[in-house]
């Protein structure tokens, strides 16, 4: 499986801008603001309620976070999240189709006991490969929620 | 077409830069904007124009162009 789970959406102000999704789209936030000290960020999970993925709000923790440059460029539109059952598999198939792992399998303070992988094309698109897990931010749960 | 020229064509592409000339004493410290993202698109046009696959360890190293060298005569390209 590999399904889309979040859009990035790099910002300088989270609460604000969680406020201005809220009220034009009809998000509702599902995690409180989540320090990953790894990713050198801080992260909040909004969703529609009727929603199939989530939109990860990113701000850089300070001006020494690997984000701040992105963010000084204009920020927005940062990356796609995929959760996909074999992430070891998943990173193959990225890797054979010319894409380039630029962060090997780490955990993620944003999904307990879930590893997250990094990649990035020749476009530039980058994407997060996230392990399919409990929790939450799941999307097996929401699935099973639903059915 | 020497394989150092043929890097050139490719950092003129990625760093939209055509009058860049490359030496083997070219390095992230002094190519104007050959940063990290340069780098992910550098490296996999260098996969694809010698038609080889860097190992993850081999591209954690390159940080020049002598880095590139090494290892395309590791996958032996001359």
């Amino acid at each position: 499986m590999l399904a889309l789970h979040h859009v990035g959406y790099l910002v300088d102000n989270i609460p604000l801008t969680a406020r201005s999704f809220e009220a034009r789209f009809g998000y509702v936030a599902e995690s409180l603001i989540i320090t990953d000290p790894v990713q050198t960020a801080h992260v909040q999970f909004l969703r529609q309620p009727e929603g199939g993925n989530w939109i990860e709000l990113i701000s850089p923790i300070g001006n020494e976070s690997k984000l701040s440059s992105s963010l000084r460029k204009g920020g927005g539109l940062h990356h796609l999240c995929y959760e996909v059952t074999d992430l070891p598999t998943a990173c193959e198939k990225l890797r054979d189709e010319q894409m380039l792992m630029i962060c090997s399998p780490v955990p993620a303070a944003a999904f307990p006991g879930r590893n997250i992988a990094w990649f990035m094309g020749r476009d530039r698109l980058l994407v997060e490969l996230l392990e399919s897990g409990p929790g939450p931010l799941s999307l097996i749960n929401m699935s099973k929620k639903r059915s | 077409m020497s394989i150092l020229h043929r890097l050139e064509m490719i950092f003129r592409e990625v760093l939209d830069d055509r009058s860049l000339e490359l030496t083997e004493g070219s390095s992230v410290s002094n190519v104007p904007n050959w940063d990290s993202v340069a780098t992910v698109q550098i490296v996999l046009a260098t996969e694809s124009e010698f038609g080889i696959r860097f190992t993850t360890d081999e591209i954690a190293g390159i940080k020049s162009v002598s880095d590139i060298l090494q290892r395309l005569k590791s996958h032996g390209v001359y």
